[in-house]
C-alpha cells in the first residue's frame, strides 16, 4: 500500500548502530516515513552459554552468569545459585541472605539507571545520561569495594557469598541510600518533566494488555500494561516476603509509562535497601557445603524478577559434577517480539523511542 | 593488509628527508591527539567504554571523547566485547570502510583472545585472526584506567614507531 | 505445595493424554509423546479452576536416545505451576508449534529448532535465529563435535541478503 509519490522500500538498521544498544540488526519495511514491518535478526552476540555450561562445574558456571545481563551485575547469579541450592536442599544463613538481596537490588538500581540514560540519549538527552552515569559510578564503587570488579562481581556463591563485606560498605551505602531522592527528582524534573520527552514519549507504541500476555512479556513492560505480576510477591525466593514494598503498576501501556515504572520501581528498591541496612544480622556469610558441589538426579525450574524481566533456570543434574541441561529463561530474548507487534504505523524516531524502553540489553537476548 | 618492507622504506625514507620527516612529526602529533573512535561496542566491555567517556574517567581531556557513529570518519576502532563468528565478516566490513591512516584496539580478554569464551562453538579465538590490532588491553572488563592506558599507548606507538618495531622484532 | 485440586485435575488430564504424572520439587510433571502434546497444552490452559494459562519457558533437552521439549507453565493469577514434557523422536523430531496459544512462543521455538533440529510444524517463521543461515549442525545435541581453534579463526563468507 503506497501513498502517492511515496515507494515502500526495506533498509538494514545494522548491528553497528549508535542507537540499538548493542549488536542488534532489523530490517526495517518502509512506506515513506512509516514503518509497516519490523524482522529483528539477532544472534550477534550468541556465545553459547548453555553449551559452556556442560563443560563447567556448578561453582565455575558463576562467572559466567554475570555476562549475562552485564548491566545488572550481580542480579544474574541469584537465580542460578538459588535454582541449585534447590537441588541441593541447602539452607543459607540469615547474613548471606540479606547481602544477597543488598547487591541484587543495587543491581536493579544500576540496570534502570542505564536504561533512563540511553532512552533519553536515544532522543539526544545528554544531561539524564550523565547524572544517570555518576550515580551509577557510585554503585560500582560499592562493587569494587566488596568484590574487586566493577560490573560484574561474581560475588555470589552456591550456599550463600564468598566473603562478607568490608568496614567502609556499610556507611557508603547508607550515604549512597541518602542521596538518591534528591536526585530523583532531579530525574523527575529534567527528563520525566520535560516536554520534548513528553511529547515524544506519550501516547506512543501502545502495548495492550492482552497483547502483552499472549506474547508472554514480563517483567517492568507488563507492568506498564496494567497486569500486576511482579515474581518477588508471586513466589518469593530468599527472603523477599519480609520486606514491605509496593509493586508499580501503570495503565498507560505506552514509551512514556514504561520509562517512568523504571523510575517508580528504583524508588521501591530503595525502600527494600532501607530495610535491609536495618535488619541485618551478624553472622556467618556461607553454609556448610561440600567441597565438591555434586547435587542429586533431579530438575529445578527457578524463576527471579530480573530487571529486564523473568529470568528462569532450568537446571538438570545427573548426579555428577557438571550439569546435563542448563537451560536460561531471559526476559529481554522473549521480550523482543514485543517490537514487531506493535511498529505498524509508527515513525522511524517512533521505533528508536519503543526500542529504547523495551530495555534490551543484547547478553541476554542473545546468551 | 599493509606490506611490512614498503612501509619501513618510507618511515627510512621519512628520516632521512628533512622536511618529510617534520611534517610527518607534525602530522603524528595532530593525529595521535585526537583518536576519533568509531563506536564498535559489542558486549560489557562496551559499557566500560562508556564510562570512560562519562565524567569521571573523562576521555574529553585526552581529546578521544568523538564517537563517530559512521566508520568512515573514524580512525580508531576498539573491539569492545566478545567477536561471534556471526558478526566477523561486518567487524571486517567496517575496519575497511575507515580511512587510513587507522588503529585497532582489542579491549577485554574476548576480544584479545577468546577470554572466557575460548572454547565455544559460536566465538572467535581473538579479533585479531579478523583485524589487524595494534594495542591489546585484557581484563574482563578493563577498567576505565586501564582503557586510557592502553589509548596512551597507543599514542607512544604512532609517535615513534621506530621504538615500536624494535620492540617488536628486537632489532 | 501442590493443591489438591490441581493434583486431581492433572491426574484427569493425563488420562486424557495418555500421560504420566510425577512430582519433582514442589512441580507436576506430565510427560507426555509428542502427538499428544498439543492436546495436553490446551487442556493445561483450561484446567477448571487452576489454569495454567502463561508459558514461561519452552527448551529442547537431550537425552540419550530421544530429544524433549519441555514447556514450564504457570499462571499470572495464581499459583498453580505445571511442566509438561514432551518425548519427540531422534531421527525424526517433529511436534506441533505453540505459537498457535501463544504469539510469544515464536521465538522459543525457533531456538529450540537452531540448537537442537526439532521441527514445529505450524510455525510461521521456522529459520535459525542464532547461528547463521548456512551454518550445519545443532549445536546443543550432545553429538555436536565443537571446531577447532584454527578452524573457528577463519573468517566466514558473508551472503547477499542475510
Amino acid at each position: 500500500m503506497t501513498i502517492e509519490g511515496t515507494q515502500e522500500y526495506s533498509i538494514n538498521m545494522g548491528p553497528q548502530h549508535p542507537s540499538t544498544h548493542g549488536v542488534f540488526r532489523m530490517v526495517v519495511h518502509l512506506d515513506g516515513e512509516v514503518v509497516t514491518k519490523v524482522e529483528p535478526k539477532i544472534g550477534y552476540l550468541h556465545r553459547g552459554l548453555e553449551k559452556m555450561a556442560e563443560s563447567r562445574t556448578y561453582t565455575q558456571f558463576i562467572p559466567y552468569t554475570d555476562r549475562l545481563d552485564y548491566l545488572a551485575g550481580p542480579h544474574n547469579s541469584l537465580g542460578y545459585v538459588q535454582a541449585v541450592e534447590k537441588l541441593m536442599d541447602l539452607e543459607v544463613p540469615e547474613r548471606a541472605e540479606y547481602l544477597r538481596v543488598i547487591f541484587a537490588e543495587l543491581g536493579r538500581i544500576a540496570s534502570h539507571l542505564v536504561m533512563i540514560a540511553s532512552g533519553s540519549l536515544d532522543i539526544c538527552g545528554w544531561t539524564p545520561w550523565s547524572y544517570c552515569f555518576r550515580d551509577r559510578e557510585r554503585i560500582l564503587d560499592l562493587f569494587e569495594m566488596t568484590a574487586g570488579n566493577r560490573m560484574t562481581p561474581n560475588y555470589f556463591r552456591i550456599g550463600g557469598v564468598s566473603h562478607d563485606v568490608p568496614d567502609e560498605f556499610m556507611p557508603a551505602l547508607k550515604s549512597f541510600l541518602d542521596d538518591m531522592p534528591e536526585n530523583m527528582e532531579e530525574y523527575l524534573g529534567i527528563f520525566f518533566g520535560n516536554e520534548i520527552a513528553q511529547s515524544r514519549m506519550k501516547s506512543v507504541g501502545i502495548l495492550p494488555k492482552e497483547l502483552a500476555e499472549n506474547l508472554l512479556i514480563t517483567g517492568a513492560n507488563l507492568r506498564a500494561s496494567g497486569v500486576q505480576y511482579d515474581i518477588r510477591k508471586a513466589e518469593p525466593y530468599g527472603i523477599y516476603d519480609r520486606f514491605d514494598f509496593n509493586i508499580p503498576v501503570l495503565y498507560g501501556c505506552d514509551t512514556y509509562d514504561r520509562h517512568l515504572l523504571r523510575l517508580l520501581e528504583i524508588q521501591e528498591s530503595i525502600k527494600i535497601l532501607r530495610q535491609a541496612l536495618r535488619d541485618i544480622p551478624e553472622g556467618p556469610v556461607m553454609a556448610k557445603v561440600p567441597k565438591v558441589i555434586k547435587p542429586p538426579i533431579g530438575k529445578v525450574y527457578h524463576r527471579v524478577e530480573n530487571p529486564k524481566g523473568e529470568m528462569g533456570w532450568y537446571i538438570v543434574s545427573n548426579g555428577t559434577t557438571k550439569p546435563a541441561r542448563v537451560r536460561i529463561r531471559t526476559g529481554a530474548f522473549v521480550n523482543v517480539q514485543m517490537l514487531s507487534a506493535i511498529i505498524a504505523g509508527w515513525k522511524i524516531q517512533d521505533l528508536v523511542t519503543i526500542f529504547a524502553s523495551m530495555d534490551l540489553v543484547l547478553g541476554e537476548v542473545d546468551k | 593488509m599493509k606490506n611490512e618492507k614498503e612501509l619501513r622504506d618510507a618511515e627510512v625514507m621519512a628520516e632521512t628527508n628533512i622536511l618529510r620527516a617534520s611534517i610527518e612529526k607534525f602530522l603524528n602529533w595532530g593525529r595521535v591527539h585526537s583518536f576519533w573512535p568509531t563506536s564498535f561496542g559489542l558486549a560489557c566491555c562496551a559499557i566500560e567504554m562508556a564510562s570512560t567517556g562519562g565524567a569521571r574517567y573523562c576521555l574529553a581531556r585526552f581529546g578521544y571523547e568523538v564517537f563517530q557513529a559512521s566508520p568512515r570518519q573514524a580512525d580508531l576502532m576498539i573491539v569492545a566485547g566478545t567477536l561471534t563468528r556471526k558478526m566477523a565478516p561486518v567487524a571486517r566490513r567496517i575496519y575497511d570502510q575507515m580511512p587510513e591512516p587507522k588503529w585497532a584496539i582489542a579491549m577485554g580478554n574476548c576480544a584479545c583472545s577468546g577470554g572466557p569464551f575460548a572454547d565455544s562453538y559460536a566465538v572467535v579465538p581473538g579479533a585479531d585472526s579478523i583485524i589487524p590490532i595494534d594495542v591489546y588491553i585484557p581484563g574482563c572488563p578493563p577498567r576505565p584506567e586501564s582503557l586510557i592506558f592502553g589509548m596512551l599507548q597507543l599514542k607512544q606507538k604512532i609517535q615513534n614507531p621506530a621504538k615500536a618495531r624494535l620492540i617488536k622484532y628486537g632489532k | 505445595m501442590v493443591s489438591d485440586s490441581l493434583r486431581a485435575r492433572v491426574g484427569e488430564l493425563a488420562a486424557r493424554v495418555n500421560g504420566e504424572v510425577e512430582e519433582s520439587l514442589g512441580v507436576l510433571e506430565l510427560t507426555v509423546n509428542h502427538s499428544d502434546a498439543i492436546e495436553a497444552l490446551n487442556g493445561a490452559k483450561n484446567l477448571v479452576d487452576v489454569p495454567c494459562d502463561f508459558l514461561h519457558d519452552l527448551c529442547g533437552m537431550d537425552l540419550e536416545d530421544h530429544l524433549e521439549v519441555v514447556y514450564q507453565l504457570s499462571s499470572l493469577r495464581g499459583a498453580q505451576r505445571l511442566r509438561i514434557i514432551a518425548r519427540v523422536e531422534r531421527d525424526n523430531p517433529v511436534i506441533d508449534s505453540a505459537t498457535r496459544f501463544w504469539k510469544g512462543a515464536d521465538f522459543l521455538e525457533r531456538e529450540a529448532f537452531d540448537m537442537f533440529g526439532i521441527q514445529f510444524k505450524g510455525h510461521p517463521n521456522l529459520k535459525r535465529i542464532y547461528m547463521w543461515d548456512d551454518f550445519e549442525g545443532y549445536p546443543m545435541r550432545k553429538d555436536y563435535v565443537i571446531e577447532s581453534h584454527e578452524q573457528r579463526a577463519i573468517m566466514r563468507v558473508r551472503k547477499e541478503g542475510e
